[in-house]
């Protein structure tokens, strides 16, 4: 189960401030380009976008990514 | 793997659904059915790298994918390229290589809405290295025949619940420990870069640093290392060519020196570790590293002017393989 879009590791991970290597590699394109975005246009809109679309991602790879939602939100999720 | 024209033949006269490099020649004189090609006569193969006009290599597509659909993309269709991919499955993408297309796709595609989400993996098709400027590379819909200089063909499939596809690359490359560029201009040419907050002439930079060209640009994206390959440094007009775009606000080093491609291909990926059902690698390593002749584990496939792994990489064996999901 993949925490709700409010845990707050979910901007820290768009703004690069959770910084993680991921093994997938989709995962590392699509991060670094929410990177750029999110540095880029810094508006709360622009890093609502980037959280919308990392999650649709991790939601629909969940099952590949178990051991990265592991490392980056913690046992617990 | 590599066959020869009949067999080719026979295979596509029998329905099935195949991914197809071979030279120009040979690819147009093929039957209408489900496949999609590109020219490119130089494959590794089972026995090693391999320049060949008389074979084709053939890649059939994974038997759990259905519901396949081929389409031609001119340079302003690409971004439907992710809206038109069927939710579970993947998409082969092949694109001649200098075309609009490519140059777009390249420039574009990490911006296109979903990418990620839709597995999109491919080839930009060449030439023979003798007919570079002579020919040009094309792209071909096997369901219609056509060929196309300027298009990119892409053949989405289906796969059922439990199956997913999933893309993995093998970059032998690492960052060196140079200094860290950066670009403020986007593209496949560049004047300028940016040392240590210093504004400075590129191919006078790596005139000054001695740097050996074969090795490439590479930046590290939270893990999955992306190159990009030095295609000539024009020390007259001060610019350098790329073979694919650097982007503003990506840091690059000059890669570390691989000492031995082959050998480090396999304790990288040691044979039987992955079970790709489609892969290709790069005409730059192929060269470099002088593979004619040379195994990189059980890994085969098409040598091409370009990876697509959602994004065009450079000098990265690129795979795909179809996991539980």
């Amino acid at each position: 189960m993949i925490p709700s879009k409010t845990d707050g590791n979910w901007a820290k991970l768009v703004k690069g401030e959770l910084q993680h290597n991921f093994k997938s590699v989709p995962a590392g394109l699509m991060i670094s380009r929410l990177h750029r975005a999110s540095d880029a246009s810094k508006d709360q809109a622009t890093l609502q976008q980037c959280i919308d679309e990392i999650y649709a991602f991790f939601e629909k790879y969940e099952s590949i990514l178990r051991d990265d939602i592991t490392t980056i939100f913690g046992k617990g999720a | 793997m590599l066959a020869d024209f009949a067999s080719v033949v026979s295979k596509i006269e029998s329905g099935k659904t195949l991914f197809l490099a071979g030279d120009e020649s040979l690819l147009k004189r093929l039957p209408k059915g489900n496949w999609i090609g590109g020219t490119i006569p130089y494959f590794m193969d089972q026995k090693g790298g391999k320049m060949s006009k008389d074979s084709i290599f053939m890649t059939e597509a994974p038997a759990a994918a259905s519901g396949v659909k081929i389409a031609w993309y001119a340079e302003k269709d690409l971004p439907r390229l992710v809206p038109d991919a069927p939710e579970n499955g993947f998409t082969l993408l092949i694109i001649p290589a200098t075309s609009p297309a490519h140059i777009s796709y390249a420039r574009n595609a990490p911006e296109y809405p979903g990418l990620f989400l839709k597995p999109i993996i491919g080839w930009i098709a060449g030439v023979h290295l003798d007919d570079l400027g002579k020919i040009s590379p094309k792209t071909f819909n096997g369901a219609t025949g056509e060929s196309s200089d300027a298009k990119a063909v892409a053949m989405h499939l289906a796969l059922p619940a439990g199956k997913q596809a999933s893309i993995g690359i093998v970059n032998l490359f690492r960052q060196g420990k140079g200094d860290v560029i950066t670009f403020e201009e986007e593209g496949f040419s560049v004047t300028n870069c940016v040392v240590g907050g210093k504004k400075l002439n590129f191919a006078e930079y790596l005139s000054a640093k001695k740097i050996d060209t074969r090795l490439p640009l590479v930046a590290d994206y939270s893990g999955t290392l992306v190159n990009v390959s030095f295609q000539a440094v024009d020390d007259k007009a001060k610019t350098v060519a790329l073979y694919a775009p650097v982007f503003k606000n990506v840091q690059y080093r000059i890669a570390e020196p691989v000492p031995d491609y082959v050998k480090s291909f396999s304790a990288i990926m040691p044979a039987g570790s992955v079970n790709p059902a489609f892969s290709c690698n790069c005409i730059l390593n192929y060269l470099y590293a002088g593979l004619e002749g040379k195994q990189t584990g059980s890994i085969t496939g098409p040598i091409t002017f370009g990876e697509i792994a959602y994004q065009l990489l450079n000098q990265t064996l690129t795979y795909l393989e179809i996991v539980n999901s």
